[in-house]
C-alpha cells in the first residue's frame, strides 16, 4: 500500500540568503542575487559572476572539528538543522530511523582544490592529508550523520545537475513504500573554481546574464547553497501534529543515453521522466512548471520540447519560470532548491518570475512568467536535467 | 525473485570470470610492488596491467574516457556477454554505479592545468570525464540504457547499497533488468594519502553484475538469487550498526544465522570476528587483490556468486579454518566502514 508523503520541514541557503522567509521574499521580488565572484579571481573567465552565499560562513559544529570541515559540510549541516527545526522534529529525530538522501556534484571540492594547490607547491607527499578527509563527495553526509547523531541510513546521489531531484525522489519512494517514516532529503554544492573553469571550458558560462528561454540566452550562471526537505509519511506527521507544507505526489526519471554533456535534442528522453512523474501522481492539472531552465541554448530548447511532448499542447498555456537567473545554477542542490521554491509558490499562491527575459524565442514558446503574480497554484512540476543525460521530474501539490 | 544472470570482473587477478576464478583457485595474488604510480617510493598495490580496452570496447567515443570509466565499460560488456544478451532493452534497464574516489586522475590533471597553465589550456573533455557520474553516463551511452541511471557515492559498502537500490528499482517496476557496476582507478593522490595514513594496500578495477526478474529472464541458468539485504548507519555505535544489518538481512531472507554456509567480509572487521566469524566459515578477496573500495566489495559479490554456482570455495580466500558444509546454499556478504556505516546481503543458491 502506498503512503502519502508530505513535506514538514524546509531548510534553504542560497545567494538570496539563509532561511525560508528571505529566500521567498527575494524570489518574488525578482531581484537577482548574482554578483561578481569573490571566492576566486574570475576575471580570466568568459563570465565573472555567480550566486555566492555571502551572508553565511560557518555553522556551529558540536561533535566534529568544525575547522576541518569543507564549506559544503557547513552548508549542508546548517540547512539540515534549519529543516529539522522547521519540522519541529529536532528532539525526536535521534529516536527515529531515518533515511538521509542527498545529491551533490562536487562534494568537498574546495578542500580538494586546496589539496591540489598544496601538492603542486610543496609536493604531493607534503600536502596535508587532513584536507582530503572532507574532499570525497560522500564525507559530508557522514559528517551530517555524526553531527546530528542520526540513526538509519544514507545514500549520496551524484547524477550531475539532476542529483538533488534524484535524492528527493528517492526519499519520496522509500517513505511512500513504508520503508521509512521520515526522510531527510536534498542537495548541496559550493562555488568552486574547478566547476567554474569546467563549465567555462565548455562555453556554458554566460558572459552576460542568465536568460532562460530568451532568444538571446548565452549560458548559465553558477551558484552555491543547500536545500533540505523533511519528508514524512502523512500519518506520522499528523500524529505528531506537524505543520504540513505540501505533498510530493509523483516522481519520474529517465536517461538520454545520448551524449556526456549535450542533452538529447528532441526532448524525448526528458519527456519520459515528466510523463512518469505525472502518471505516478494520477495526471492532475499542473498549474505551474518550475523549469530546469539553465539559460543554455540546448537545454532550454530541449526542455520546451520535452514539456510539450509529455503534457501535450495544453502545456503551452501552463505558467513556466526558471529561478536560476536569481540564485545561479546550484548543480547538485538545484533540484532540492527548486522543489522548495515550488512548494513556496503553492503556499503563497504566487508564480515566481523568470527574470532577464526580454526577447521571446519562438522555439521556446511556453508561457514564460516574467513578473511575480498571484495565481491559484495547486500542483507544480519541477524539472532537473543533468550531464550524462540524467532526467528527473517531481510533482508537488499543496496540503490539504 | 531477483536472479544474478551476468558477471563481469576486471581485477588485478584476472579479467573476465574464467580468468578471475582460475586465479582464485590457484591462489594467485595480484598485489605487486610498483613505483609506476608514485615515483617517490615503491609501494604494494593491486594494479591492472597490460589491459587492452579496445579488445572489449570497440567504440572510439570512449577512447578518452577516464581509466575507471574504461574498467566499468569493460566489466559491463563482460556481464552482458555472460548473460548471453545481445542487446539490453534500453527503457527497461536500470544502472546503479557505485564509486568511492571517482575519476581522480582527470580531476587532478584538470586542476593542475588550470593552476600551472591557465584557463586557455583547459580541455573540456577532461572536465566532462571528471564529473562523478561520467562512468555511469558512458555506460548508458555505450549500451543504450534509458531507464534509471544512478551514481551512488560512498566507501566499501556502496557496492551493497547499489545492489539494494537496484533491487528497489525493480520492485517499483522501474525496470526488468539492472546493472550494478563499481569501479575504481589507482591514482597518485589516493596512493600518497592512504599510504601516509598507514592504510590498506590499494587496488583498482571494476566489477559488474546483471540482475533480472526471474519471470522475464532470458539468459542461461542464473548464478544465485538475492535473498536478503540491509544497510544501516549508526556513528555512535558502529557495532550495533553491523549487528543490525546482519540481523535484518537474515530476516529479509527468512534465515537464521546458522543457515549461512559462508561469510564474505572485509578483513578489517575485528568486531565481526569476535561476534560471528569464529562460528561460520569466512573469507575475503582483499588479500589477493588489494582494496579497491566499492569495486572490491563488488568482487566479493562476484566471488560469492561463483561459489554458489560452482559449489566450491577457493582455499586462497579463506580466513578461518572452520569446516565447510557439503552443499553451499547461502552466503552472506557484509561490509562495514569506520563511522558506523554497514551493509549486508544474503545470496542463495538458485535451484
Amino acid at each position: 500500500m502506498n503512503r502519502r508523503v508530505v513535506v514538514t520541514g524546509i531548510g534553504i541557503i542560497t545567494a538570496h540568503g539563509v532561511g525560508k522567509e528571505k529566500n521567498w521574499a527575494k524570489t518574488v521580488s525578482g531581484i537577482s542575487s548574482i554578483q561578481n565572484i569573490t571566492a576566486f579571481d574570475s576575471s580570466k573567465y568568459r563570465g565573472k559572476q555567480g550566486g555566492e552565499v555571502t551572508e553565511f560562513s560557518t555553522t556551529h559544529i558540536y561533535t566534529l572539528s568544525g575547522k576541518r570541515l569543507d564549506r559544503a559540510s557547513h552548508l549542508l549541516i546548517h540547512a539540515t538543522r534549519e529543516a529539522l527545526l522547521d519540522a519541529q522534529i529536532n528532539d525526536e529525530i535521534k529516536n527515529v530511523t531515518v533515511l538521509l538522501s542527498l545529491g551533490t556534484t562536487l562534494g568537498g571540492m574546495l578542500s580538494g582544490e586546496r589539496f591540489h594547490k598544496e601538492a603542486i607547491k610543496k609536493g604531493l607527499d607534503n600536502a596535508r592529508t587532513s584536507l582530503v578527509s572532507d574532499y570525497l563527495a560522500y564525507c559530508q553526509a557522514m559528517n551530517l550523520f555524526r553531527e546530528i547523531q542520526l540513526k538509519g541510513d544514507f545514500l549520496v546521489f551524484s547524477n550531475a545537475c539532476a542529483s538533488g531531484t534524484n535524492a528527493v525522489g528517492h526519499g519520496f519512494h522509500v517513505v511512500r513504500s513504508g520503508k521509512y517514516k521520515v526522510a531527510i532529503c536534498g542537495g548541496y554544492d559550493t562555488m568552486s573554481e574547478f566547476a567554474f573553469a569546467g563549465f567555462n571550458s565548455l562555453m556554458a558560462i554566460s558572459p552576460t546574464l542568465c536568460r532562460p528561454f530568451d532568444k538571446k540566452r548565452d549560458g548559465l550562471v553558477l551558484g552555491e547553497g543547500a536545500g533540505i526537505l523533511i519528508l514524512e509519511e502523512l500519518e506520522h506527521a499528523l500524529n505528531r501534529k506537524a505543520l504540513i507544507h505540501g505533498e510530493i505526489i509523483g516522481y519520474g526519471e529517465s536517461t538520454d543515453a545520448y551524449h556526456i554533456t549535450s542533452p538529447e535534442p528532441s526532448g524525448r528522453a526528458a519527456s519520459i521522466a515528466i510523463k512518469k512523474a505525472w502518471a505516478a501522481a494520477g495526471e492532475p492539472a499542473i498549474n505551474y512548471i518550475n523549469a530546469h531552465g539553465t539559460g543554455t541554448r540546448y537545454n532550454d530548447l530541449m526542455e520546451t520540447k520535452a514539456i510539450v511532448m509529455a503534457l501535450g499542447d495544453k502545456a503551452r498555456g501552463i505558467p513556466v519560470s526558471s529561478t536560476k537567473p536569481m540564485t545561479g545554477h546550484l548543480l547538485g542542490a538545484a533540484g532540492a532548491i527548486e522543489a522548495i521554491i515550488s512548494l513556496f509558490s503553492i503556499m503563497h499562491k504566487t508564480l515566481p518570475p523568470n527574470i532577464n527575459y526580454s526577447c521571446p524565442d519562438p522555439e521556446c514558446n511556453l508561457n514564460i512568467i516574467t513578473k511575480a503574480e498571484r495565481y491559484d497554484i495547486k500542483t507544480v512540476l519541477s524539472n532537473s536535467f543533468g550531464f550524462g543525460g540524467s532526467n528527473a521530474s517531481i510533482l508537488i501539490k499543496g496540503y490539504p | 525473485m531477483i536472479a544474478f544472470t551476468g558477471i563481469g570482473a576486471v581485477t588485478p587477478i584476472g579479467i573476465g570470470k574464467e580468468h578471475f576464478w582460475h586465479n582464485l583457485m590457484k591462489g594467485y595474488s595480484g598485489v605487486k610492488r610498483t613505483d609506476r604510480l608514485l615515483p617517490s617510493r615503491e609501494i604494494f598495490c593491486g594494479e591492472i596491467s597490460g589491459l587492452n580496452a579496445d579488445k572489449y570496447i570497440d567504440d572510439s567515443r570512449f577512447r578518452r574516457a577516464a581509466v575507471l570509466s574504461k574498467y566499468a565499460l569493460i566489466a559491463t560488456q563482460l556481464a552482458i556477454d555472460d548473460a548471453n544478451i545481445t542487446k539490453l532493452p534500453g527503457k527497461n534497464t536500470a544502472l546503479v554505479m557505485g564509486i568511492t574516489n571517482g575519476p581522480l586522475t582527470y580531476t587532478q590533471n584538470f586542476h593542475r592545468t588550470l593552476i600551472t597553465e591557465g584557463v586557455d589550456a583547459l580541455s573540456p573533455s577532461l572536465f566532462s570525464e571528471s564529473v562523478l557520474n561520467a562512468p555511469a553516463s558512458n555506460i548508458s551511452i555505450c549500451f543504450g540504457i534509458e531507464g534509471s541511471v544512478q551514481t551512488l557515492l560512498g566507501g566499501r559498502t556502496t557496492a551493497l547499497k547499489a545492489l539494494i537500490l537496484a533491487y528497489q528499482l525493480m520492485t517499483l517496476d522501474e525496470c526488468d533488468k539492472a546493472l550494478i557496476v563499481c569501479s575504481e582507478e589507482l591514482n597518485e593522490l589516493s596512493l600518497s594519502c592512504y599510504s601516509r595514513l598507514g592504510d590498506t594496500i590499494l587496488s583498482e578495477g571494476a566489477g559488474a553484475i546483471l540482475i533480472e526478474k526471474l519471470s522475464g529472464m532470458e539468459g542461461p541458468h542464473p548464478y544465485c538469487y538475492l535473498a536478503g539485504m540491509a544497510s544501516y548507519c549508526n556513528p555512535s555505535n558502529p557495532l550495533e550498526a553491523l549487528a543490525e544489518v546482519i540481523q535484518k538481512s537474515l530476516e529479509t531472507a527468512g534465515l537464521e544465522f546458522g543457515d549461512i554456509d559462508f561469510i564474505v567480509t572485509d578483513p578489517f572487521l575485528a568486531s565481526l570476528h569476535d561476534l560471528y566469524l569464529n562460528k561460520i566459515p569466512c573469507g575475503c578477496i582483499n588479500p589477493l587483490t588489494g582494496n579497491a573500495f566499492s569495486a572490491a566489495a563488488m568482487w566479493d559479490i562476484i566471488l560469492s556468486s561463483l561459489v554458489l554456482k560452482y559449489g566450491v570455495i577457493p582455499a586462497s580466500v579463506r580466513t578461518n579454518n572452520l569446516i565447510i558444509t557439503d552443499e553451499i546454499e547461502h552466503i552472506m556478504i557484509c561490509s562495514a566502514e569506520e563511522k558506523g556505516v554497514a551493509a549486508a546481503i544474503v545470496l542463495s543458491k538458485y535451484v
